[in-house]
């Protein structure tokens, strides 16, 4: 639907910047990630502090951007094939499990650290928790429409 | 699935060729060789209706219930 200049295609593009964009922030804190952990042990009252608390928030970061990565190229190749016309496919569905499925391990990973680290890590971890519940809804009802539309692709 | 089509039986009994019925029933030939090859998940009436006025039978002609050995 066209408003004043503005179309679906146009905001699709945004999307798509918006996540490229994400992905160099994920990248840029990933190459920075020791200077992080330093900065939020310095600056944040810890439950815990020391070398191994320092290389456990190091590790968590890690695999927190590794998730990160994996779900922005997701939703990355999710928004082209949306570009592309392609909607109800299968590859759509499987995007989207991934999706939730990082945002699932993001919660898994974090819940801990909240809980012995750093307590605004469990608030993290009920956010990824939570979104990676809302995904899971959103693949659930492409995994019907995509069914729905080879059933209608089949009906001569 | 256990209802077979038997298009291509009714189609050399007419001596019918693919372009020439898919044209008269107005479908396309991609959907005729669907509906052929026994891919199709449905037939809709206004179809199975052109099909057999093009091919002068009944559906019972057309369509047949195999019992799938399980």
């Amino acid at each position: 639907m066209k408003q004043g200049g503005w179309d679906e295609h146009k905001s699709i593009v945004l999307t798509r910047y918006v996540v490229a964009l994400a992905i160099v922030v994920s990248a840029g804190m990933t190459v920075c990630g020791p200077w992080l952990v330093q900065w939020l042990m310095a600056t944040h009252t810890l439950a815990h502090t020391g070398p191994a608390v320092e290389g456990a928030l190091l590790v968590l970061g890690y695999l927190c951007a590794a998730l990160a990565f994996w779900m922005l190229f997701n939703l990355y190749r999710f928004l082209r094939r949306l570009e592309q016309g392609q909607v109800f496919v299968p590859q759509t569905v499987q995007a989207l499990r991934r999706i939730s499925w990082c945002c699932t391990w993001a919660a898994v990973l974090c819940l801990p650290a909240g809980i012995w680290i750093y307590l605004p890590f469990v608030f993290l971890a009920v956010a990824a928790g939570f979104m990676a519940l809302l995904v899971r809804v959103l693949k659930n009802a492409f995994e019907q429409a995509v069914r729905m539309k080879d059933e209608l692709d089949y009906t001569i | 699935m256990p209802i077979v089509v038997n298009l291509d039986v009714m189609m050399a009994r007419r001596h019918k060729g693919a372009g020439e019925l898919a044209e008269e029933i107005g479908i396309t030939p991609a959907n005729l060789s669907i509906l052929k090859n026994n891919k199709a998940k449905a037939v809709r009436f206004s179809t199975l209706e052109a099909l057999c006025r093009a091919l002068d039978c009944q559906p019972a002609d057309l369509l047949e219930y195999i019992p799938e050995e399980h």
